[in-house]
């Protein structure tokens, strides 16, 4: 199975995300609440390269593919912005007391915790980010 | 999203409603600054009507809870939906705050 969705690098796009992931993850027998923890970890992505990805006015595309094969659910994010590997990033430090944790660093973290695994490829001037996760379905 | 202040027995009661994204979450943080440059020391966010909260968002939460705590004050969440929770937990901050299961627990 498969859906794709292009967005725009406008923060306004991200409004068009979570009608697509509920569409297919009713279509697919995903449940609800995964649904939204997935749109947790493809907003900050996505956002993430709307922030920082280009440093032109020009519209650009951002197209997301989704697949489920085999129970497992693989998001594919294909841009050309600036090269950008969010798996670079080090991870928060959960254990410091809240007063003392950085307010940034977070998002890239809960890709890591939402999905089973987080890859990037840069390819032909284009950033790949491959988020997948084992739905046991 | 969309949020209310109510006041009740001492507490700022902050209702919000909707999605807090990456779209918003500087409308929602307007609101709670509001209330704290406002002077209130005892705020509650109440979360019965948001049904998706994105990182940008739970910033808005961590910030508020610092700024309370360096104010002496405290900050309270109500009523989250089992979802919502869920993406709290994920984010490692569930344990930071307090949290009651609704209004009518707050003491």
């Amino acid at each position: 199975m498969e859906s794709h969705i292009t967005l725009e690098n406008r923060m306004e796009e991200l409004g068009r995300m979570p009608a697509w992931l509920e569409e297919l993850g009713e279509a697919w027998g995903l449940p609800a609440a995964s649904m939204l923890s997935f749109n947790v970890a493809l907003e900050e992505a996505v956002s993430n390269i709307i922030l920082y990805g280009y440093d032109d006015p020009g519209t650009h595309q951002i197209e997301l593919q989704a697949t489920l094969q085999d129970g497992v659910l693989r998001f594919v994010l294909r841009d050309d912005g600036h090269e950008f590997d969010p798996t670079r990033r080090p991870p928060p430090d959960l254990n410091l007391p809240a007063e003392e944790r950085p307010i940034g660093g977070l998002g890239i973290y809960m890709i890591h915790k939402i999905m089973d695994r987080v890859e990037y490829h840069r390819i032909n001037s284009y950033n790949h980010l491959i988020l997948t996760k084992n739905t046991g379905t | 999203m969309t949020t209310q202040v109510d006041f009740s027995n001492g507490y700022a009661i902050v209702s919000v409603e909707g999605r807090v994204d990456t779209t918003n979450y500087l409308d929602f943080e307007k609101s709670l600054t509001e209330v704290m440059d406002a002077g209130h020391k005892k705020i509650v966010i109440d979360c019965s009507g948001m049904n998706y909260i994105s990182s940008s968002g739970l910033r808005v939460f961590l910030i508020t809870h610092k700024r309370m705590l360096a104010a002496g004050g405290s900050l309270t969440l109500c009523s989250l939906q089992p979802g919502i929770a869920e993406i709290f937990e994920i984010s490692g901050l569930f344990s930071i705050f307090t949290m009651v299961p609704d209004r009518a627990a707050l003491s």
